[in-house]
């Protein structure tokens, strides 16, 4: 258990890691092995939220964001794992890979920061990436949702619709976070 | 136009638990004890009260030689005048401010 308790403090960001102690130290006065294990386990929910407000600021958008743009990172490798391994993919598959790894990776850099020092061309590329995504995805979720309404062949297609949903959805988060934090930034007008 | 959040329950009754106790030194397993508050949700709300600069923390010595020292919370005088406003509030509105465990055997 101590050794836990010392990944968990060494987890900590270091802003935090006063309060990590503090919490960590308080086991010591529990006597309880349940009532340990549950505060240990409050102590791992510390270290997340610590880390959440760290690289979002605490913001829930935000983590939606992240949470929806780590989707379509993870989708995006899938996909181009399956183009490479498999034969006879069409080269699409590709296409929509390299742009949801785009799209959920240069979100995500943004949201933590990393983009910061090509300001403001990396906000102006972010809100022209993710609005041609919203309009791209969003056509080609309602084109796919319509052929799977009578499919030509007699074959749904999941895929196109499912990957149309991902990159229309996480666009629509994009522009509602950063359009949001770029409205609440704008001068408030004098009376 | 911004708006102030009303804060979450808990925050609530943690702050009438310091307001209490005004000038005591609390360690977060007292006041997870005493109102039922679990680790995870306590000290978020312990940090973002020391944030605000509501909140004041030392460090003491623990009672049991060879334990780690402890860390200790009390209000600040600005922490005193929100959270008697904030109390008095949720009071007013019967939100319903949770009692310590002692105060409600």
């Amino acid at each position: 258990m101590s050794r836990l308790s010392r990944a968990l403090y060494l987890l900590m960001p270091a802003r935090s890691r006063d309060w990590g102690q503090g919490l960590l130290a308080e086991m010591e006065e529990i006597n309880d092995a349940g009532e340990s294990t549950r505060w240990l386990l409050g102590a791992g929910q510390v270290v997340l939220r610590s880390w959440f407000k760290k690289i979002l600021g605490g913001d829930l958008m935000k983590t939606v964001l992240a949470t929806l743009s780590t989707i379509n990172g993870a989708m995006g490798l899938f996909l181009a794992g399956l183009y490479v391994v498999t034969d006879n993919t069409p080269p699409i598959v590709i296409i929509l890979a390299l742009g949801l790894i785009i799209q959920g990776g240069y979100t995500l850099a943004h949201l933590m920061g990393r983009l910061e020092r090509f300001q403001p061309w990396s906000m102006r590329a972010l809100l022209f990436g993710e609005t041609v995504a919203l309009v791209i995805g969003g056509l080609a979720f309602v084109a796919s949702g319509l052929r799977n309404v009578a499919p030509p062949n007699g074959d749904y297609e999941y895929g196109p619709f499912v990957v149309a949903a991902l990159i229309a959805t996480q666009a629509l988060a994009a522009l509602v976070v950063y359009t949001n934090v770029n409205i609440r930034r704008s001068p408030t007008p004098s009376a | 136009m911004v708006m102030a959040r009303r804060p979450s329950s808990q925050t609530l009754a943690v702050s009438a638990l310091f307001l209490e106790s005004t000038g005591q030194w609390h360690h977060g397993y007292d006041i997870s004890k005493r109102l039922r508050i679990p680790s995870g949700t306590l000290y978020p709300i312990l940090m973002r009260l020391s944030d605000r600069g509501h909140l004041e923390t030392r460090w003491t010595e623990s009672e049991t030689p060879g334990r780690p020292a402890r860390h200790m919370y009390r209000l600040t005088a600005t922490g005193r005048d929100w959270a008697a406003v904030a109390v008095a509030d949720a009071r007013r509105q019967n939100l319903g401010v949770r009692q310590t465990a002692e105060g409600m055997a």
